[in-house]
């Protein structure tokens, strides 16, 4: 059976040998062949395109594409400094979104998360409670949301009313005040991201010896100090993939604003994905995303490979 | 017992006040949309916060008459299931061979593949968006069942990562000892490996199937005319604007939401530890 493998180099056992190296070799082409070609397509060849697109536009007469130059370029340029221009309202709230995610959901999530972890009574019901919106679709919690503050039927506004404070209901509804419609999207995201992080977070904290705290409880360690000293430096990795996170929120935030506001009113809750959404989507303009994505990719991966080298000087990986 | 100063069961008692009021505002808005369900709309939108009357339940039937696209609910139901059951299936099986090849196979370049992997999951798709787009339009895959089954061939998503732990973890011996009975490469991966990867394999798909089932960007971008629940919500929402029946919508919602809570009841620990190791994007 295994003779191949004790048998002198007879020419028997060569040729067996090559047979079994040609039947190793067919199962992992057999196995990775059509990832490889879906990569292929899928991956390099669109990212390709999306590069060759930017120099391109639609021509109509011919039905095809033809190349531009930079034109793309300077249109894009062009139109972000023309008065009313939606394209530095967009810039402006993926940057609010990114701050929001990293420096308010994620401290409030540690902050919440080492509460969880710390033995808080109904904690398991209180856990499986913030884990829902992570496994609700984002149509459902958007819909919820709107109709909690709706005009009409929100709840919200007949809860104002009632409390006497119905003259600050904006006269278009929430959403479409040009002053409350990015505040309210970013309480969205609070109210419907902050349970995926808690959860994520206080998994990682149960997953800390417990001699470590045990020791540091003895020396009497109080629980600000065990947060602080412990906890934070021990779930370093998992913030720091969250912050990561938080990042790339700038160049792909688009469901929430989509589904709630679409951008409105008056393109005050663009944000650079949904531009790029709705230039391929509403307005057919695929040369326009393409160059906005490029444009995106030069900055944004000299952003991205910096916070990463911060990210890995500030949080060491800490093996336990 | 830890003994906690006064300061610290103060912290906790405002932590847990806090946690409660979150608490509310996540079961409130489903709990009014489940007993607003069962009014009719006049009597919706004469008191928005009493309970019904009378608990009709004409607009959990009536929701089987709507439609979006020409899809009604069943139609919807339909195309979520099947796109779930394929997607989730293709995908898996993708994953799966591929991160067992990288795994347990060495070949000139195997290494490059698990580094290229994660540099891979980092990359935002948002660039390239346009060019999958002439590239679905080009190839005629532009609203086709066969376009939205074709995105999930690829085999180094996160389902990828994942299993290549599960696949590395897993004894090399049984494998050689199939080999001496004479088993071949297919019958190693299919009746041993396979298998034995299964409690793993079988968590990572609840969490991919959770978001197919969820996903509404694919089929709007790609798909628009084979609605599934998803997108058919949002189809009704934006219905709803020109004639505002919204106890109907309320139905239709919570309809669409047994079949997620009723995995997530039974799944729910699987569930929340491999989130808490692998990660799923909302």
């Amino acid at each position: 059976m295994n003779a191949h493998r004790e048998s002198a180099p007879s020419r028997e056992g060569r040729a067996d040998r090559k047979k079994a190296q040609w039947k190793r070799a067919l199962f992992i082409f057999s196995f990775i062949a059509i990832p490889l070609l879906h990569f292929t397509l899928f991956f390099i060849y669109t990212n390709a395109d999306t590069i060759f697109l930017s120099f391109q536009t639609f021509d109509n007469s011919t039905g095809g594409y033809k190349w531009v130059g930079f034109r793309n370029y300077t249109e894009f340029f062009t139109s972000f400094v023309q008065p009313y221009s939606i394209l530095p309202k967009a810039v402006r709230n993926s940057i609010y979104f990114f701050l929001l995610n990293d420096f308010v959901i994620l401290p409030l999530s540690f902050f919440a998360a080492f509460f969880l972890y710390k033995k808080m009574p109904l904690g398991n019901v209180f856990r499986i409670l913030f884990f829902l919106p992570s496994i609700i679709s984002v149509v459902v919690l958007t819909m919820l949301f709107s109709f909690m503050f709706d005009s009409s039927i929100g709840v919200f506004d007949s809860l104002l009313r009632s409390l006497g404070l119905g003259e600050h209901i904006p006269e278009l509804g929430w959403f479409g005040d040009r002053r409350t419609a990015m505040p309210l999207l970013l309480v969205y995201c609070i109210w419907a991201g902050i349970g995926y992080n808690v959860v994520l977070l206080s998994g990682a904290m149960s997953r800390i010896p417990q001699e470590i705290i045990e020791s540091g409880r003895l020396d009497g360690m109080s629980m600000s100090r065990e947060m602080w000293s412990i906890t934070l430096p021990l779930v370093g990795s998992t913030i720091s993939t969250l912050l990561m996170m938080g990042v790339t929120v700038i160049f792909t935030l688009f469901m929430q604003p989509m589904l709630i506001t679409n951008g409105g009113p008056s393109g005050e809750t663009y944000t650079i994905a949904l531009y790029i959404v709705n230039s391929i989507r509403s307005e057919g303009n695929l040369t326009m995303g393409a160059t906005v994505g490029i444009l995106c990719a030069l900055v944004g991966t000299p952003i991205v490979i910096l916070v990463r080298k911060i990210l890995e000087k500030t949080f060491p990986i800490y093996e336990y | 017992m830890e003994k906690r100063s006064f300061h610290e069961k103060v912290w906790i008692g405002i932590v847990f006040a806090v946690f409660v009021i979150y608490s509310v505002t996540l079961i409130f808005p489903f709990v009014w949309c489940f007993y607003n369900s069962f009014k009719n709309n006049t009597e919706f939108f004469l008191d928005v916060w009493s309970l019904p009357e009378t608990w009709r339940f004409s607009n959990w039937a009536d929701s089987f008459l709507l439609s979006v696209n020409g899809v009604n609910i069943l139609g919807m139901y339909g195309n979520s299931i099947f796109m779930t059951v394929c997607c989730t299936g293709i995908s898996i099986l993708m994953s799966a061979m591929t991160s067992y090849i990288i795994a347990k196979y060495k070949f000139p370049g195997s290494g490059i593949f698990y580094s290229a992997a994660f540099v891979l999951m980092m990359i935002p798709s948002m660039g390239s968006m346009s060019a999958m787009y002439k590239l679905y339009n080009d190839l005629g895959l532009y609203d086709t069942y066969f376009g939205i089954l074709l995105g999930s061939f690829g085999g180094f998503g996160t389902g990828f990562v994942l299993l290549y732990g599960f696949f590395k973890n897993l004894d090399w011996g049984y494998a050689e000892a199939a080999q001496i009975d004479g088993a071949g490469h297919y019958t190693i991966f299919f009746r041993i490996m396979f298998p034995m990867a299964l409690p793993g394999i079988v968590s990572v798909a609840i969490l991919s199937a959770i978001g197919v089932w969820n996903d509404y960007f694919t089929i709007y971008m790609y798909a628009p005319s084979k609605v599934t629940i998803a997108v058919g919500l949002q189809g009704l929402v934006d219905q709803m604007k020109y004639s505002a029946n919204y106890p109907l919508l309320f139905a239709v919602m919570l309809i669409s939401l047994i079949p997620i809570l009723t995995v997530f009841a039974i799944f729910q620990k699987t569930i929340m530890e491999n989130t808490t190791v692998g990660g799923l994007k909302g």
